[in-house]
């Protein structure tokens, strides 16, 4: 028993060592490497928490290999890179101080780091399984994966040619929205923007039939770079798909009362105006997330 | 029994089994041998269609079961290694896949981004995609993108409509008159064109009020923004006809800040361009002081032929254009300064064969035009959520100097001075509150005055008209509005006053017209009306209802008996989108209006050498109804655009207009009889994208008929009008060093009057540029228009135009240019038409052969 205690403390030890020794090339060695980086537009409408309904288009980046990939918005993951240790989270208030200032003087709301969503999205088929990170809620953030099989794709006999590349349609039905895509053989990896996959190609379009959500390719590189985890881990909790889509809706459709519960008071003792009154007949509220099948 | 279905069971299972093809193999790495995982394994059929598709396992193992496999081949793909593909009509499965080691070469990515785009509400053109070699400015971009029209004045339109705003990088800088982006801003600093349909450009009124009207918004490439952009050009030449030397120079800056926009632009020619669409307010609304010119002198002009060939000009235009982005809102001042010296000629010769001998009539026209303006607009504009304030504060003045001299049978001089003063203001403000309840206050004052001298001497008379008219127009209103679940009810009531005094005095008239040569006239009126409206808009149908009630008292000052009148228009109008792709209107009006308030003129007013004319001494009203329906399809994947409108209207007026001769003089004059009209339009456009040689197209048709009375030597004339229209365009870059423009026209018309009909005449316009780059530096191009004119039936005449240009780009910025216009020194447009008992000679005169030399740079 003793000589048990030893030898875990002995294995801690040495891994401490280890680790301290070697703590870069150690951990990097260990991300996979993309091999290529193909950079999405998402023009799409979403909620913002006062229940409007707005047009936003931003970059997505998907980095992937053959067998592992992430999908997210370089400019989120820049900023959570940052937040994610002591002296990233001082620069980043730096910037914010800096930036909100220059904004309030030059009206420019360019000038502090916003991230663009939250979303980063996983896929790996050694698990055979794609894991979405994401916001559930007002300061909750989640996580959860599901294998890659939900997926049943139709191909079409539709082609186009999208940056030089001949690519092939096909339609999907998944989570409550129809999808139609369209990949190209001639990159074979099995990959795409979002949750997009397993056609034999990439998927350099993808736009749902509602019109609000829609991935274009703009650029494919060959890359090798490697492809770190999603920054500061623990913040996520492992959540239920839908509960995660439900509590956003939620927080978006009554958030405005939320926020004003946390900051009842404000600095300047402006009151802010509290909009509770909706209907759901109202149009913006036809605009939803990606994925529509959480409201059954 | 049971054991029987059994058996059947296994038989049909197995029949089945049978009729599947297990497709199965190995993949693997060259030279070790090493399986591969997740290659890709896809199976077409004998067309190419992907039929069935997997990935290798761990063991670089693959299965793949398919009905057959005829004529099947197999695509194996890997990233890093190169594809495989194998035939299976000639394979012992399971086969072994060998892939090499290759490196996977990506394409080239020319064409970064879809050239058409769609989202929602908005299309975003990529102008990359559509510029061409040849094209300079923004404007020469919009023409070639399907869906978007641009007419010759320079106005825009989206799917047949005009459009409401026209935005820079989000902000309206320019208002209507954004001729001087279009014509100005280099297409090279815009990346997108963005068309946003049903734009409502008041926030306040979003998801309230529903617009059919499109705005367009340019984006501008990021080196474009935060900067000022600069670029000019100036050239100089020589000219065979007018024979001297000719200008043409343009300087042109733009600012697109975060809190401050700028475009500054100057420009003058000789060369025949007219300036005015870069002036010209295309979103002006009709002046309420509802004065128009008596007078009516124009340049003698020449038909169907392009104003590049036939306007002989002086032209200067000075404009400057500020927006500032305030606290709250924003301010926008627009100062536009210009001056424009025109001159034409003309000669006719008639002969008359006549037994007595031939006689001849000769008459040689020769004019100037001299006119400047000044303009100034300032804005102020709060656009938020919850309120609208606009305050428009606008000042015109205008002198237009025209002097025509006529040489031949019946010489003569005119000269006009036609100035114009304008002043108006318009105050507009909105209030939301609790999301559903708007409050609305309008005011509206303007001004004007618009005083006229026509100075006629003719063989020793001498004649001289003068006017004097003023108007003084006010508008006050309040609206309330409020909207649920997609039903908005709103009423507006004011009270409009309007002021105007007209004096014309003619002390000499010829003696053979009888009557009053003297006007004094006060046309004024007080009107207190109330507009309730009434608007249903539920995700993808609108329909609303306007029903403006008015009640009016008008006051004429004891010249005519003082009236009270009550009016009442209802206009209707719907719109359904059953998809994205669709949109389909109807509207209809109908109602019952005073008036022109210029047509009360009792006394004559002389509007040039040879016309006179004499309005109504009674006051009037005029009852009118039409309907309208407009059909609107897009495919933007496929870069298809298309629309459809017809329109139907029908007037009825209490009197009719009547020309009566004495001597040489024509008298204009109404009489007191039922003049029914009637007007039918339709017209249709087509555009589609040529993606293959990165380029468009445009087929589109028109239709009009027009009917209406004139009474004329006191017999009534049943006139009809009808013609009719075609034309294509096409452009694109078939290779890297070719592109070309070509459009055809094709138009006829007829006139019948009570029942005799003239014959069709028809004109036809062909054009074709064609651009060659044979270096990256070197650019030449060559251009011409070939125009064939029906003079009378079956006699046609024909002209060709042609043009060159060698252009040098030396660098990104210096740019030098050699252009020589009309080739074949084409001076006049002559022609002559023959009845039974006359011929008719004219000529006109063309800009002649022209040599200019420019030089072009860019900050």
């Amino acid at each position: 028993m003793k000589s048990n205690i030893q030898m875990k403390t002995g294995l801690i030890v040495s891994i401490f060592l280890l680790a301290t020794l070697f703590p870069a090339s150690a951990k990097k060695k260990d991300y996979p490497r993309a091999e290529i980086r193909v950079t999405y537009t998402y023009p799409h409408k979403r909620l913002k928490i006062d229940a409007k309904a707005y047009d936003d288009k931003y970059q997505m980046v998907l980095l992937a290999n053959n067998d592992y990939s992430k999908f997210f918005s370089p400019c989120t993951e820049y900023i959570d890179s940052l937040k994610s240790t002591p002296s990233g989270e001082r620069i980043y208030n730096k910037l914010m101080d800096e930036g909100v200032k220059k904004a309030i003087a030059t009206g420019d709301h360019n000038a502090y780091p916003t991230s663009n969503g939250s979303l980063y999205v996983i896929k790996s088929s050694a698990t055979s399984d794609v894991t979405v990170y994401d916001v559930a809620g007002m300061l909750e953030y989640g996580y959860y994966s599901a294998p890659f099989a939900e997926m049943e794709w139709e191909i079409g006999y539709s082609t186009k040619t999208i940056l030089n590349y001949e690519c092939v349609m096909a339609e999907t039905d998944y989570h409550g929205r129809h999808w139609t895509v369209w990949f190209t053989p001639d990159i074979p990896i099995q990959d795409g923007p979002w949750k997009l996959c397993g056609l034999p190609g990439l998927i350099l379009e993808a736009s749902e039939n509602s019109g609000q959500h829609q991935f274009i390719a703009e650029g494919i590189e060959i890359c090798d770079q490697p492809i770190p985890p999603v920054y500061s881990r623990k913040k996520y909790d492992k959540m239920k798909r839908k509960d995660m889509l439900r509590g956003m809706r939620n927080y978006l459709t009554n958030g405005t009362p939320m926020v004003n519960a946390l900051i009842s008071n404000t600095p300047s003792g402006e009151k802010i105006e509290i909009k509770q009154d909706y209907t759901d007949d109202d149009k913006d509220y036809e605009v939803d997330f990606l994925e529509t099948d959480y409201h059954e | 029994m049971k054991k029987f279905t059994l058996i059947l069971i296994l038989i049909f299972v197995m029949l089945n089994c049978a009729a599947q093809v297990n497709v199965t193999g190995r993949v693997v790495e060259e030279a070790t041998n090493e399986p591969l995982t997740g290659a890709s394994v896809i199976l077409r059929n004998a067309e190419g269609k992907i039929k069935k598709y997997g990935t290798t396992k761990a063991n670089g193992e693959f299965e793949i079961s398919t009905p057959t496999i005829k004529g099947f081949t197999l695509d194996v793909s890997m990233m890093g290694f190169a594809k495989q593909t194998v035939k299976l009509d000639s394979v012992q499965l399971p086969m072994t896949i060998v892939m090499e080691h290759s490196s996977t070469m990506l394409k080239e990515v020319a064409v970064k981004a879809d050239r058409i785009r769609e989202q929602g509400d908005t299309i975003t053109y990529n102008v990359g995609s559509f510029a061409q070699a040849q094209d300079r400015s923004i404007g020469d971009v919009l023409k070639r993108m399907p869906g978007i029209d641009v007419s010759k004045s320079g106005k825009i339109q989206y799917q047949g409509e005009d459009i409401n705003k026209f935005y820079i990088e989000g902000s309206d800088l320019l208002g209507g008159k954004y001729g001087i982006a279009t014509n100005g801003i280099n297409h090279d600093d815009v990346g997108a064109v963005e068309v946003m349909e049903n734009h409502q450009p008041m926030q306040v009124l979003s998801g309230i009020s529903f617009s059919d009207k499109a705005a367009i918004n340019l984006k501008l490439k990021n080196k474009a923004k935060a900067t000022w952009s600069v670029h000019g050009d100036a050239g100089a030449g020589y000219a065979w006809q007018p024979e001297g030397a000719v200008w043409d120079g343009e300087l042109f800056a733009m600012a697109v800040m975060a809190g401050f926009q700028n475009i500054t632009t100057l420009k003058t020619n000789n060369i025949g361009e007219d300036l005015s669409s870069n002036s010209t307010d295309f979103f002006a609304s009709r002046r309420e002081t509802g004065l128009s010119r008596y007078v009516g002198v124009s340049l003698p002009g020449v038909p169907s032929l392009s104003s590049k060939r036939t306007l002989f000009n002086r032209s200067v235009l000075v404009s400057t254009n500020n927006l500032w982005k305030l606290k709250n809102g924003e301010f926008k001042a627009q100062i536009d300064y210009s001056f424009n010296r025109m001159t034409a000629q003309a000669a006719n010769v008639t002969t008359y064969f006549l037994e007595s001998g031939d006689r001849v009539v000769t008459e040689n026209r020769d004019g100037r035009d001299r006119s400047h303006a000044v303009s100034g607009k300032f804005i102020y504009e709060v656009n938020k959520r919850t309120n609208f304030i606009n305050n428009t504060l606008t000042t015109n003045i205008d002198w237009d100097d025209v002097r025509l001299g006529v040489a031949g049978s019946l010489p003569n001089d005119q000269s006009a001075s036609l100035p114009d003063y304008y002043v108006a203001n318009e105050f507009k403000m909105i209030k939301r509150f609790k999301g559903k309840h708007l409050v609305t206050f309008k005011a509206d004052n303007e001004w004007e005055s618009l005083p006229q001298t026509l100075n006629v001497s003719m063989t020793g008379n001498r004649l001289r008209q003068h006017i004097a008219d003023h108007a003084f127009y006010t508008n006050e209103s309040a609206a309330y509005a409020f909207s649920v679940k997609g039903i908005t009810v709103s009423l507006e009531g004011g009270v409009k006053g309007y002021l105007r005094s007209l004096n014309t005095e003619l002390p000499d008239m010829p003696e053979e017209i009888p009557g009053m040569t003297e006007n004094v006239m006060n046309t004024n009126y007080l009107t207190v009306y109330a507009t309730p409206k009434f608007e249903y808009w539920v995700k993808r149908v609108n329909f609303s209802l306007d029903a403006p009630v008015s009640f009016a008292h008008y006051a004429f000052d004891k010249a005519l008996a003082n009236r009270s009148e009550v009016y009442f228009s209802p206009s209707l109008y719907m719109n359904w989108k059953p998809n994205n792709r669709f949109s389909f209107s109807l509207r209809g009006g109908t109602g019952r209006s005073p008036m022109n308030l210029n047509l009360i003129q009792p006394g004559y007013i002389m509007t040039n050498y040879r016309s006179f004319r004499q309005g109504v001494d009674n006051f009037y009203n005029s009852s009118s109804q039409r309907i309208s329906a407009n059909l609107s399809y897009k495919h933007t994947r496929n870069g298809v655009f298309a629309n459809a409108m017809v329109l139907q209207s029908w007037s009825h007026l209490p009197y009719t207009m009547a020309q009566q001769l004495y001597g040489d003089y024509v008298v204009y004059s109404y009489t007191d009889a039922k003049n029914d009209g009637r007007m039918l339009m339709a017209n249709g456009s087509i555009g589609k994208t040529l993606d293959f040689m990165r380029g468009s197209m445009n087929v589109n048709g028109s239709f009009s008929r027009n009917e209406s009375h004139l009474i004329s030597e006191n017999r009534t004339i049943n006139n009809v009008g009808t013609s009719w229209s075609v034309g294509g365009k096409i452009n694109g870059m078939p290779v890297r060093w070719f592109s070309f423009d070509y459009a055809i026209d094709f138009s006829s018309s007829r006139m019948a009057m009570n029942g005799l009909k003239n014959s069709w005449l028809g004109s036809m316009e062909n054009s074709l540029l064609i651009n060659i780059l044979p270096h990256s530096k070197w650019e030449w191009r060559i251009s011409g228009e070939h125009y064939r004119n029906e003079l009378t039936a079956g006699t046609y005449k024909n002209v060709l135009m042609l043009d060159t240009k060698i252009v040098f780009k030396m660098s990104k910025r210096i740019e030098l240019s050699a252009m020589l216009n009309n080739i074949l020194n084409e001076r006049t447009y002559n022609y002559t038409t023959y009845n039974q008992l006359t011929s008719f000679e004219s000529q006109r005169w063309l800009r002649g052969r022209e040599l200019l030399i420019s030089i072009s740079l860019r900050k």
